[in-house]
């Protein structure tokens, strides 16, 4: 009898395992580094296979938490100084992305995770509200493959690697108008097939948030 | 212990299939791996060097065009030899699960397939890793089968010329191979025989050993050809000052401060990669050995042998790790030949030798002793 518990024992232990492992996001493990869980998230997330399940999860989650109509193109992140510290994380990718302009000191960078993002057209729109005369917002979208096979270098190689650079400010017309509420701007890019399967990563930044007041809101749109 | 219906094994290796696709695609980049590119291109023009014969063959191939066409045709390598592995691997799970008739045999090889072995090796597409795995798995094969000494042999020699790591990896298999094909139940061991064969064996990889070390310093005259591979100038100048000029005495003193100091690193590694192969061998030990021999002997057998030679093949590949640091791929490989010496031990054992010699007549017995392979 004893030996019959054991058997099916060990035969339940197997299948916890294989299941573990098996949901266990991908990748590739540097422990040699001293990282455990960050930079394996991260890695596992710049597969391609990862990239579709992240797709997916933000899919799942908005319609899950969002009421409004369905709206698959949009995808919003969270963009505050915090989040690159933080890294990638699937709770609060959906929160509608605001940053206390009063909180961003001049000069300094305020940018978002590196996004794992499906071929296709993106647009950035941010917006601002309660914009002083001279609002200015500057934004660049930099794009990082990972050249080496180690993901802890995934956050800090070919960061300078700048695709596109896009700077918008308040126009005049905005600036004169009192009765102005916020200031919207918008900058599109580009995701190359090869960009995808080469692991391409994506990040926004925004080195200069100045004269502006309130909060600034930001969404990434698939168009 | 249930046992699978034959109609339901069709099924079990669909799902063990799906388990391997799963675990392939997790990891699978297809993206440049500089530290493993220069496998590809180094070759014996400049004399016998370690690591020679994989460039070699595919010398016309890859050498002489662009970095970007010869990128693509090694993704398309990449993907031919992971096709490989996987189609061997459901091969030898589906014979070892046919042969056993049992939900455990399934179970383990899920188990396996689930581990991050075949996520690495899809990782690691630019590395040897994938061919080593390859020939580890034909290796097992010939070693189930007859004329094992000669193919076992062979194979070793072609792995060798291919990386020095295949000869860490394959010995332990080999050495737990022929002592299992030489095993006889109900007679004694066969001391003489076996020892003839082992001293052969023990020859032929001491001198695949010698071939190794006394391979010659790759010229700097590869540099040239690593950097039209698109190889950058610091990483060619480390793999050829150092990963291919190292000697073993100084690799083994480096190992030993790198140990030192990242212990921590190894402790964790190794729980986490080694799990599944321990899991391995629970379901194994508790639901096939404690049935047929060696178990079940009675005298003229030594216990201790057999569970030492058992556990060093499982585990001897790990010894890679006091000569080269790379925790995640050299750990992932104990998973495979945990999985490829519990085959080994059902197979070898049990097996008729009928059956061993064609793999497509139909099942026997495995209990029934009158099948047992006497040699």
């Amino acid at each position: 009898m004893t030996r019959k518990i054991i058997r099916y024992a060990s035969l339940w232990l197997g299948v916890v395992t294989a299941l573990f492992y098996l949901c266990l996001p991908a990748g590739y493990l540097y422990f040699e580094h001293g990282g455990l869980i960050k930079p394996y998230v991260t890695d596992a997330l710049s597969t391609p296979l990862g990239q579709v399940a992240r797709q997916g999860i933000q899919y799942y989650n908005r319609n899950l938490t969002e009421k409004k109509k369905r709206t698959p193109d949009i995808i919003q992140f969270p963009l505050d100084a915090g989040c690159l510290l933080r890294g990638p994380k699937f709770k609060n990718a959906l929160d509608p992305c605001k940053v206390k302009l009063a909180n961003v000191k001049p000069n300094k960078i305020v940018q978002s995770p590196y996004l794992p993002l499906l071929p296709g057209n993106y647009t950035v729109a941010m917006q601002v509200g309660k914009p002083s005369n001279r609002c200015v917002i500057t934004a660049d979208v930099l794009r990082a493959t990972k050249r080496e096979n180690q993901p802890i270098a995934h956050q800090i190689l070919d960061v300078a690697q700048a695709h596109q650079t896009v700077s918008a400010s308040s126009d005049d017309q905005a600036d004169k108008d009192s009765t102005a509420r916020s200031l919207t701007s918008e900058m599109t890019f580009r995701v190359t097939l090869w960009d995808f399967l080469v692991n391409a990563s994506y990040q926004i930044r925004l080195p200069k948030v100045r004269r502006c007041r309130g909060y600034l809101t930001t969404e990434l749109v698939r168009r | 212990m249930k046992h699978l219906e034959p109609t339901k094994l069709f099924v079990a290796v669909c799902l063990l299939a799906s388990v391997a696709s799963l675990s392939a695609l997790k990891g699978f980049i297809p993206r440049p791996q500089i530290w493993g590119t220069y496998f590809w291109f180094i070759t014996y023009q400049f004399g016998f060097t370690r690591r020679g014969l994989v460039g070699t063959l595919m010398e016309p191939w890859l050498q002489g065009v662009d970095p970007d066409t010869a990128e693509a045709r090694l993704v398309v390598v990449h993907i031919v030899l992971l096709l490989a592995l996987v189609g061997l691997i459901l091969v030898l799970a589906g014979r070892f699960i046919r042969h056993t008739r049992s939900v455990a045999a399934a179970i383990l090889c899920a188990v396996f397939l689930s581990s991050h072995f075949l996520t690495t090796i899809a990782y690691n597409g630019r590395y040897p890793d994938p061919l080593i795995a390859v020939l580890l798995v034909l290796m097992a094969i010939a070693l189930e089968r007859r004329a094992r000494l000669p193919m076992a042999m062979g194979l070793l020699i072609i792995g060798t010329l291919m990386h020095e790591m295949f000869l860490i990896f394959a010995c332990p298999l080999i050495l737990f191979g022929l002592y299992k094909s030489h095993w006889q139940p109900q007679s004694r061991f066969p001391v003489k025989k076996f020892a003839q064969v082992l001293v052969i064996f023990l020859i032929h990889a001491g001198l695949m050993a010698l071939l190794i070390v006394r391979a010659e310093t790759p010229s700097s005259q590869f540099m040239a050809i690593f950097q039209n591979a698109g190889i950058s100038e610091d990483v060619a100048r480390t793999v050829l000052e150092v990963q291919l000029s190292q000697g073993t005495g100084e690799a083994l003193s480096y190992m030993a401060a790198k140990w030192q100091i990242n212990w921590m690193n190894g402790i964790l590694a190794s729980i986490y990669s080694l799990f599944p192969s321990g899991v391995m061998l629970l379901i194994y030990w508790t639901n096939f050995s404690g049935d047929r021999p060696p178990f079940k002997a009675q005298s003229n057998f030594s216990r201790t042998t057999y569970f030492t030679l058992f556990l060093f093949s499982c585990y001897g590949c790990l010894s890679i790790l006091a000569l080269a640091w790379d925790l995640s791929r050299f750990l992932q490989f104990a998973n495979l030949t945990t999985l490829l010496t519990c085959v080994l031990d059902t197979l070898i054992a049990d097996c008729p030798t009928a059956e061993r010699d064609s793999w497509a007549l139909p099942h026997q017995d495995a209990n029934d002793p009158k099948n047992y392979s006497i040699r």
